[in-house]
């Protein structure tokens, strides 16, 4: 097969456009799924794909079918979910259908018969094509909330949906219509690209307001678990307090015991002194104030619904850790164990390890659960009547141990339920 | 033999972990040497005369020379890297430091006798689980070393390097039969070339490891998932 001119621009400059596509995606994902040789091979694919395609059949709706999949395919290099995959790549396919039919029309050379073969060629439309849709990915870039992804919700996100693709519609319907200028199907495409720039910038800051929102409502659970910390912290200065002035009492006591020569009950009465000390210390006081604040507030819910709670503290003041990020971890984790562990009838408990060793962070949590767990997507969900809320929060926490580079592994042997993390402190 | 050491200079405590452990071991039909100091001045002079442990019980809070230079000590100018440190401690905040000498654990006071037990059995199973030889042919010569003395493996053309406490060796081999002789004794292959001893382990990072000699190696990026999901196993087995 001879390639004209034309074509062999159209490959070239369609490596450029593959890396304009890459860029892309960078503005709505953040985290890649895929090891970094799979994503640079899918993306020598879509070029492949795209460019056999135009070469051999070029008509419009196929090459607009063919992309729409192939860049669906190629968001599944990133972590995200459907609603959002979709969302991307139809304000991605719109943006640059946009550009090309503007380019296009006022390059004057364009007739765009839907259904058959397509045979406008502007070297210099295509080039100019391309370079705009980069300038324009670069301006998309600057929207960072977007890749952030928290979720929208659905009503939200329908109506979000809904510009893009009913402007992808009537675009194509433009096409279609006779009796309009060209000047009028330029101006209509331009007021629709606005249109949708502006979607765009709303999405970008719903995404803002509902990260926002999670935040706040975080920072305020630390509140609740500083503030329940303050108070231990209060009681246990009065007790230091009380203690000071009991000291003299009892060191008269004492030595009053001792001259009178009764071992035994010096010794009863040192004994009692110590008892009183070693019960006092069922709480974690690591000097790590987060990590404090949240296990003496869950450990003090827990044994108010009658679970026993061992702790084993191995960490250092200073972890490196930020508190947001503890207490999505700590806390969902411990709601989690709780509430599995609350629903067991016979001697329910929960067991907490957290060690530093070597530049890594270990956390173990583990409970008995009753009934069936049901492992679905990564999500574990309990056969009881609480599945809203079982598992949710394990989503979360895996966002942020990735951060760290670590991992989280979940057992759930003889009906006991048991949660390890790595993350890596550098 | 186990030999123990236990350090404190309050006597009380000494003594009470001695009877926990003499406690256990009897009951448990188990062998074992408990040695007891009561500064870290006379631990140290012990040490330095060659005498070794493998579980000291180390009070953070001694005068003169704390628990944190007697483990000092220990990893750095004495360059032992296996022998376990528990660490007692009044206090219940530890502070970066402490961890650097790389403790097996931390137990405040007051002394809980399942603890001590706990950290014991611990201990032996680590210390056991070193005891492991590895061999090697060198011309017609067969070579005997210590698991425990093996810090990594490097392969080399054909050969493969081993990096011990004590020094270098070369022989001709693969290193993947190295590797089905000490998998057991919990070496991970980091590498297409690196073959590391778990134990030996200063510093963990996502891409990287720093040997106990400061050596740093590489984790190549497709093993990197693989050697975290073993730190996990090995951390639910309790290996440390």
């Amino acid at each position: 097969m001879q390639l004209s001119l034309y074509e062999w621009v159209f490959i070239i400059t369609d490596i450029f456009g593959t890396y304009t596509v890459y860029k892309f995606m960078t503005v709505f994902f953040e985290t890649r799924d895929t090891h970094r040789k799979v994503e640079l091979l899918s993306y020598i694919g879509y070029f492949l794909v795209i460019s056999v395609i135009y070469l051999s059949v070029n008509i419009p709706i196929v090459l607009m079918i063919a992309n729409i999949i192939t860049l669906i395919g190629l968001t599944y290099n990133y972590q995200s979910t459907f609603k959002k995959r979709v969302l991307a790549v139809v304000f991605m396919y719109l943006i640059f259908m946009s550009v090309e039919i503007i380019v296009g029309l006022i390059t004057g050379y364009f007739n765009f018969p839907l259904f058959s073969q397509n045979n406008y060629s502007s070297i210099f439309g295509l080039i100019s094509f391309r370079i705009i849709s980069y300038v324009l990915v670069l301006v998309f870039n600057n929207f960072a909330n977007i890749k952030r992804g928290e979720k929208v919700p659905n009503s939200y996100w329908l109506s979000i949906f809904l510009i893009p693709a009913t402007s992808l519609y009537v675009i194509l319907l433009l096409f279609q219509a006779k009796g309009l200028s060209i000047s009028q199907v330029i101006a209509s495409v331009i007021l629709f690209f606005a249109v949708n720039f502006a979607a765009f910038q709303l999405y970008d800051a719903i995404a803002a307001a509902i990260s926002e929102k999670m935040e706040s409502r975080l920072v305020m659970e630390q509140n609740k678990y500083y503030n329940r910390q303050l108070e231990l912290m209060k009681a246990s200065l009065e007790t230091t307090k009380a203690i000071r002035h009991d000291l003299k009492n009892h060191m008269a006591s004492i030595s009053t015991l001792v001259k009178s020569n009764e071992k035994e009950q010096t010794l009863q009465y040192i004994s009692n002194i110590l008892e009183h000390f070693a019960t006092e210390r069922n709480y974690a006081s690591s000097g790590n104030i987060i990590v404090d604040s949240i296990i003496n507030f869950k450990f003090q819910e827990a044994e108010q619904r009658g679970i026993k709670t061992t702790l084993d503290l191995n960490i250092p003041e200073n972890l490196g850790v930020s508190s947001i990020d503890m207490t999505i971890i700590l806390g969902n984790l411990l709601d989690n164990a709780i509430e599995a562990s609350s629903k067991v009838e016979e001697n329910p408990y929960i067991n907490v390890k957290l060690k530093y060793d070597k530049g890594r962070l270990f956390l173990q949590v583990a409970n008995p659960y009753a009934g069936e767990l049901i492992e679905k997507s990564g999500k574990f969900i309990t056969t009881k009547a609480d599945k809203d809320n079982h598992g949710i929060g394990l989503e979360s926490v895996k966002k942020v141990i990735q951060k760290y580079s670590g991992t989280m592994s979940v057992d759930y042997d003889d009906n006991i339920f048991s949660v390890v993390i790595l993350m890596y402190l550098n | 033999m186990f030999r123990i050491a236990i350090c404190d200079d309050e006597p009380a405590v000494c003594s009470q972990i001695e009877t926990i452990l003499l406690n256990y071991s009897e009951e448990s039909n188990l062998d074992i040497e408990i040695q007891v100091f009561y500064s870290g001045e006379e631990l140290c002079k012990f040490l330095e005369d060659g005498e070794g442990f493998d579980l000291i019980f180390l009070d953070i809070e001694l005068k003169l020379i704390n628990g944190i230079e007697v483990g000092r000590k220990i990893r750095e100018d004495l360059d032992n890297q296996l022998m376990q440190i528990v660490y007692i401690s009044g206090k219940d905040n530890y502070y970066l430091d402490m961890f650097e000498v790389r403790p097996m654990h931390f137990l405040p006071k007051p002394i809980k006798a399942s603890h001590i037990i706990k950290d014991l059995r611990l201990a032996m199973k680590l210390t056991d689980r070193l005891g492991g030889i590895f061999t090697y042919k060198k011309g017609q010569q067969t070579y005997r070393i210590a698991v425990k003395d093996i810090i990594y493996f490097e392969s080399i053309n054909r050969q493969v390097k081993i990096v011990t406490t004590g020094g270098e060796e070369l022989f001709y081999g693969k290193l993947n039969d190295v590797y089905d002789q000490v998998a057991k004794y919990h070496f991970m292959q980091i590498h297409k070339s690196y073959i590391v001893n778990y134990h030996h382990i200063a510093k963990f990072k996502y891409e990287e490891v720093t040997m106990s000699n400061s050596e740093i190696l590489p984790i190549s990026q497709s093993r990197r998932k693989a050697i975290r999901e073993l730190q996990i196993r090995y951390e639910r087995e309790g290996v440390i």
